[in-house]
């Protein structure tokens, strides 16, 4: 998988919400690896995932 | 993966961590890995630790293995870079350190089918928690922004989110409920997501070796 790829593929959504087809999860894996720009976009993605998790739990707490 | 380990491959971000930038993963980059030199081991291991996290919350059940896996991936890519003197393809070290996760992974998996035979119990490793992750948004100021992301979708938007990652329901039966397919949801996740990066870039900051982002 290549850069263009990935990016018109949206992999790093797929990928998050576990859509992608084992060799596709691993095409991009190896992609994402090597690639600074789909590592951030996956990192922050992640991030974000989890931060509003933690938003959610403390509104519901507060 | 039970032999012991000569050293901690630790990361811990913080809020205010400092970003730094490197040229490129290039010979320069390897050579100063190779060198010891510690800013570039430290940014190494916080990019590699996320992307590794990652890869491995898909594939292991518990924090614990998830370490595990991550410190051996680390102590066998610093075995080989000290034994050849550095990598054949420097530009290609990330996808090096994916390949070398994933022969960890494939022994990890062999252990464990191995010791689970052996295990009377049977007991379930403790479920994986996003630890790294909300350390890395750990501030509040993140969290207040991306809760007033979310504040700012539109409610049907922000429900199906939260039922899909939050409560972690069925994406077919959410999509059915909500009357929106899969590609409604790829682009909302794609949307908030850009959000969240805009976000992140300016709080943590971009570790990428070329800090493009910064």
């Amino acid at each position: 998988m290549d850069h263009s790829e990935a990016v018109r593929e949206m992999a790093a959504e797929r990928y998050l919400l576990d859509e992608l087809e084992p060799e596709a999860r691993e095409a991009f894996e190896e992609h994402v690896f090597d690639c600074p720009e789909c590592a951030l976009d996956l990192r922050a993605a992640r991030a974000g995932r989890e931060c509003a998790g933690a938003a959610h739990h403390g509104q519901a707490k507060s | 993966m039970s032999r012991m380990l000569p050293m901690l491959y630790s990361w811990r971000p913080g809020p205010g961590e400092s970003v730094l930038h490197f040229q490129s993963f290039d010979a320069a980059y390897i050579e100063k890995l190779w060198a010891g030199d510690s800013g570039t081991q430290a940014h190494f291991i916080g990019y590699f630790t996320q992307l590794l996290r990652i890869k491995l919350r898909s594939r292991l059940q518990s924090t614990h293995a998830i370490e595990d896996v991550c410190q051996e991936t680390f102590a066998r890519f610093f075995a080989v870079l000290h034994r050849d003197g550095g990598l054949r393809q420097p530009e290609r070290v990330g996808a090096f350190v994916n390949s070398v996760c994933n022969n960890v992974l494939l022994e990890h998996y062999r252990l464990a089918a191995r010791s689970d035979s052996l295990d009377e119990e049977g007991r379930p490793e403790l479920p994986t928690r996003d630890a790294d992750a909300l350390e890395i948004v750990g501030a509040r100021q993140i969290r207040e922004k991306v809760q007033q992301i979310l504040l700012d979708l539109p409610l049907r938007d922000r429900s199906l989110l939260k039922a899909v990652f939050l409560d972690e329901r069925d994406r077919d039966e959410v999509c059915r409920e909500f009357g929106v397919d899969r590609d409604y949801l790829r682009v909302l996740l794609h949307r908030a997501k850009q959000e969240f990066k805009a976000e992140y870039i300016r709080r943590v900051g971009d570790q990428s070796p070329t800090g493009a982002h910064a």
